[in-house]
């Protein structure tokens, strides 16, 4: 007689990556699969390790800063930023104020550009093809054009110099600033009428995923995902550096904590950036765009710890120097490296259809965890 | 000195000398940097997290430096309720180099350890999987000490020296390349 056995099922490995095309960059992730179910989760990174950090340290700091570009290639503007920061609170020099707004002008502008960036990808691994990555692509290139007009280039920007920025405004470019924040107030209510209450798009993100603060805390989860699970804590209010306490602006917050908070949180961010950059357009002195320094500067002996707060979270800068040409150890505090880290416990236990709409809710770029 | 760095030093009073001891206190840009011994380092780390006047909740940065005659492992920390910031520090040897992993208390320090480990040979004891993350499991030596080996080292000058020979270029093209490479760019005096 045939006897009833116990449905035995058989876990699957899955490779995802690191070449997919819903694969953010070269992320690697081995996921173990029962059925539909991720069991286990196991990231492998470093396909896009430079040894960076091995460089600066046998690079001049003008050079450190143009390397620095290459880490958050989305957002060269906040890596710059952020080792002009440390070497001038080595230095203890004051910046000229006319820069200080040309930065929070341009750091502004690329946050704006990341998050349509982010808008258009998210959209794109939540099915709606092409449409959505295709139309960001298009804004983002006209905050290139802004861009280059400044600094000469596009993705690589390699404008901030310590002591001030590399190069005063052209004609008619704070005008162009405004344009541009004019022609994206209109387009991001295009957005929400395409996205954000579409009914396939909230049927996929929301209630997919729950982030919660202590968990959030715990992994050291800092930027949108800290504040869409409802902690109100960002780096330009909290800890103000550069010219960040002269503007008025909210902190966004939402309290689910689910994918579709992670989206809400960075559409307004967006709107913020807007209301930041007109203020300070409108505010911006006149005067020398950098202080007198030699080409090469040699910040006294001691170490310093810079943070600003970057389109993912908190970008930090733990610069030692021995009172040379070069630092002697630059670390930088990567947010999308750290943040990264918490995912082999926040897939795990998940649908494998919602993998990536969970996985691109981090805005994960490689060049930024690899470094 | 600001308001901040007051208060925290303030806070720092509560800690008894039976919890940890502090070597060396100051203010540094901001932080109160606070120079434990490395045994006291976990202690220290909980200390830090669950006395009440400080509650330092998060831990954001972890980063390692070679001094050549010692290393040190700065551990970042901040309060969200209480706004302290505190940068606690250990020094380890080449030889003497375990130290207790903070990943019981912090998840974050899971990846944060993990790159220590890999770039300066510093071991980190109770964390779960302490191996090569950013480098492949066979990769030789430790690439962030300051004893690692450049590409700019005579081995590799001596293989470029033959190629230039190979392919019939002068031959003070090695001592061309010999000077430039080892200046690294700088000025000739």
């Amino acid at each position: 007689m045939a006897t009833t056995k116990k449905l035995q099922t058989k876990t699957v490995s899955v490779n995802f990556g690191p070449q997919h095309p819903s694969m953010h960059g070269v992320l690697f992730v081995r996921v173990e699969l029962d059925g539909e179910l991720v069991v286990h989760v196991e990231p492998h990174i470093g396909y896009l390790h430079r040894s960076m950090e091995k460089i600066f340290e046998n690079s001049y700091y003008n050079q450190c800063i143009a390397i620095s570009d290459r880490a958050d290639y989305l957002g060269g503007y906040f890596n710059e930023t952020v080792i002009a920061l440390a070497a001038e609170r080595l230095m203890e020099i004051e910046v000229p104020p006319r820069a200080e707004y040309l930065r929070v002008i341009l750091m502004e502008l690329t946050r704006i550009a990341n998050h349509i960036f982010y808008w258009g990808n998210y959209g794109q691994d939540l099915g709606s093809f092409w449409t959505t990555a295709l139309w960001a692509w298009r804004e983002r290139e006209m905050y290139y054009d802004i861009v280059e007009e400044i600094s000469g280039y596009r993705q690589h920007p390699n404008y901030i110099r310590i002591g001030g920025v590399y190069k005063d405004t052209t004609d008619g470019w704070l005008q162009k600033v405004l344009d541009f924040c004019d022609e994206m107030e209109k387009r991001l209510k295009i957005y929400e009428n395409l996205v954000t209450y579409n009914e396939i798009f909230l049927a996929r993100s929301k209630n997919v995923g729950k982030i919660t603060k202590k968990w959030a805390i715990d992994w050291g989860i800092t930027g949108p995902l800290l504040r869409c699970a409802g902690v109100k804590w960002d780096l330009r209010k909290d800890d103000p550096y550069s010219v960040y306490d002269q503007f008025e602006f909210d902190i966004p917050t939402t309290r689910n904590g689910d994918c579709w908070d992670a989206y809400r949180v960075r559409m307004d961010e967006i709107t913020e950036s807007i209301k930041i950059v007109r203020q300070a357009v409108s505010k911006i002195p006149a005067g020398p765009i950098r202080c007198k320094l030699p080409m090469l500067v040699e910040p006294p002996k001691g170490d310093t710890y810079a943070r600003i707060e970057g389109p993912r979270g908190e970008l930090g800068c733990y610069l030692v120097s021995d009172g040379s040409k070069k630092p002697y150890r630059l670390k930088l505090r990567a947010p999308a490296f750290v943040n990264l880290a918490s995912i082999t416990e926040f897939l795990k236990d998940q649908l494998i259809g919602d993998f990536i709409a969970l996985l691109a809710i981090y805005d994960p770029v490689m060049g930024e965890v690899d470094r | 000195m600001d308001e901040q760095t007051l208060k925290t030093e303030e806070a720092l009073k509560s800690i008894k000398s039976s919890d940890f001891k502090i070597l060396e206190q100051k203010i540094n840009h901001g932080f109160v940097d606070l120079y434990v011994d490395k045994k006291e380092i976990f202690k220290a780390l909980e200390t830090l997290k669950k006395n009440p006047s400080l509650r330092c909740n998060n831990l954001h940065c972890i980063s390692g430096v070679d001094y050549v005659d010692h290393m040190e492992v700065v551990y970042h920390l901040y309060s969200y309720n209480l706004g302290h910031k505190i940068a606690l520090k250990a020094r380890v040897t080449k030889e003497d180099n375990e130290l207790a992993s903070a990943y019981p208390l912090w998840k974050t320090a899971d990846w944060q350890e993990r790159e220590i480990f890999e770039m300066y040979g510093i071991k980190f004891n109770g964390h779960p999987n302490l191996r090569n993350l950013l480098l492949t499991d066979d990769f030789p030596g430790y690439p962030l000490r300051k004893d690692f080996p450049l590409a700019n080292n005579e081995e590799w000058l001596l293989e470029d020296t033959q190629t230039a020979k190979d392919y019939g270029l002068p031959e003070d093209l090695s001592e061309l390349l010999k000077t430039n490479v080892k200046n690294n760019g700088e000025k000739k005096s």
